[in-house]
């Protein structure tokens, strides 16, 4: 990959990688960090990787450093989380993306995360599994049940969608 | 075969569970009768029984179990509306989908909110330094050379122009402050020499001959006092050979009837700032010279530098300071351009007096400026 294929995955991905992580850890500085880290390890392998898996490398490896950070800081995501959730639960929404967005942060982490690649960039299964190193079966599954609860979760009577 | 002392355990053991024939259970009664010693140890097998355990699942055994539908259709189940949503059915699975879906109110409402489940990306989050991310270096030597060079190039631009300017001027105000701009650019214009004339630019690139660095000024005619623009030609000075140790050489002369606050204004062409590397060969194709009007220091620094490497550093983030690029930024640039040519280390000291004013700018111990 050139500098100007990398720089083209800058233009192209930067922003799809941060509203990934964003989304799912909900901490600015740290997703900016986790974007600079994932790009900057690209470019040093840039030698080795093809423009066209560019971008399943560029999420793998954002995909994993979220992890880590997530694993080193998990109990404070936590709280975050459930203070995140409280202060939402009591509320009326009238908005499908807000009860959407609360039930995303509901899901179990690796249901998120899978639904997310599969909905925000539009991975294939095998591809989401490359990425969460998990097998097709097992994505599926995990996919299912998050659509599955995301539905139940928008489809309850006190929603009002 | 009889039954002995030796072998009756496993008649005891067949007996109670149900294992012998007929004759075998009449045998063994006779050799009981026989041996009555053996009778307590026969019926003690009798109560040789495993108990069943009591294992369960480690887990919920509903996790083992599939799906079954909730909708009033038999022909069609969660997963299957789930499968038709994530793009999972052939075409004619797709029809049965929405011909349940037709059918049922109660397939009707689970397919709809299964559409509504599907999340889209909130466009409004981008990733807030993009610029910063982007690699401006081609991995070509001669290139990272020749883009340094040029930065090296408006370092030695500001420091000449630093020499020539008034004592009243504070530099680092003019690069911060826009200059206003004058009213009639086409009479200005008109007064300038034209391009043809100045000896540098009737050639389209500087030879290589030279080895020094110089800014030219067009001392103003006494009529023009207040409103000569002052000429610098930036690719006299730009030219920097990476073999031989630059020399920075000043007018002795400076313009100091020009009211630069007011009135001054830069032309330049930098277009055609060029410099020479050991990889001639990539070196860029001179551009066409065009004239330009600037209103600011700073504005002349951020075009010569995009002009000539293709670097927006205006809108580009300082990663260091996670401010956008500002002329000093530029001229640390310029410095680590002349430190990597020269091969040097090389610092910039400034002195500035009590009101903030700079008073002297040297570059390591060789090149100081004083007012």
């Amino acid at each position: 990959m050139t500098a100007q294929e990398y720089n083209q995955c800058v233009d192209e991905h930067a922003d799809g990688v941060y509203r990934f992580i964003l989304k799912n850890i909900k901490d600015e500085d740290k997703a900016r960090d986790i974007v600079q880290d994932s790009f900057e390890k690209m470019w040093t392998k840039a030698g080795d990787i093809e423009f066209s898996k560019a971008k399943s490398y560029l999420f793998t490896t954002a995909y994993h450093t979220m992890i880590d950070a997530i694993r080193k800081d998990k109990k404070q995501t936590e709280l975050n989380e459930e203070a995140f959730n409280k202060h939402q639960v009591n509320n009326s929404y009238s908005d499908l993306k807000e009860v959407l967005n609360q039930a995303v942060a509901k899901l179990p982490e690796i249901q998120r995360h899978v639904i997310m690649l599969r909905d925000y960039e539009g991975y294939s299964y095998q591809e989401i599994g490359e990425i969460t190193q998990l097998n097709e079966s097992q994505v599926k599954v995990y996919i299912y049940r998050a659509r599955n609860f995301l539905k139940n979760y928008i489809g309850k009577p006190d929603m009002v969608i | 075969m009889k039954i002995t002392r030796e072998n009756y355990e496993a008649y005891f053991l067949d007996y109670h569970e149900g294992n012998l024939t007929e004759g075998q259970k009449a045998a063994l009664m006779e050799f009981l009768a026989q041996n009555p010693s053996l009778k307590e140890e026969f019926w003690a097998f009798e109560m040789v029984e495993l108990e069943e355990e009591n294992i369960s699942l480690p887990f919920d055994r509903n996790f083992l179990k599939k799906p079954v539908s909730n909708t009033d259709h038999p022909s069609i189940s969660e997963e299957t509306l789930i499968a038709y949503h994530e793009g999972d059915l052939g075409d004619e699975e797709k029809r049965q989908v929405l011909k349940a879906v037709a059918e049922s109110p109660e397939a009707r409402k689970a397919f709809t909110l299964y559409s509504l489940s599907r999340l889209e990306a909130d466009a409004s989050i981008v990733f807030p330094a993009k610029a910063a991310l982007k690699k401006h270096i081609a991995g070509s030597r001669g290139l990272i050379i020749r883009r340094l060079a040029v930065a090296a190039a408006l370092l030695s631009f500001m420091v000449s122009l630093y020499f020539l300017l008034p004592g009243s001027l504070n530099m680092q105000q003019l690069a911060d402050e826009q200059v206003p701009a004058i009213p009639d650019q086409k009479e200005e214009i008109s007064r300038i020499t034209p391009i043809e004339e100045l000896p540098v630019l009737a050639e389209t690139r500087p030879t290589i001959q030279p080895k020094t660095a110089s800014v030219s000024a067009i001392e103003p005619t006494p009529q023009e006092t207040t409103r000569q623009p002052a000429r610098m030609d930036v690719s006299q000075l730009a030219y920097i050979d990476s073999h031989e140790r630059t020399e920075l050489s000043v007018p002795d002369q400076r313009p100091q009837t020009i009211d630069l606050r007011k009135d001054f204004y830069w032309f330049t062409y930098a277009g055609n700032i060029d410099i020479a590397d050991e990889d001639e060969d990539e070196l860029p194709q001179s551009q066409p010279m065009e004239e330009q009007r600037y209103t600011s220091l700073a504005s002349l620094a951020y075009s010569g530098i995009e002009r000539s490497t293709g670097v927006d550093l205006k809108n580009m983030e300082n990663p260091f300071t996670d401010r956008n690029f500002g002329l000093w930024d530029i001229a640390g640039m310029g410095l680590a351009g002349i430190s990597h040519i020269t091969g040097t280390s090389l610092t910039v000291d400034k002195e500035t007096d009590e009101t903030g004013r700079i008073t002297s700018l040297g570059i390591g111990e060789r090149f100081r400026i004083r007012r």
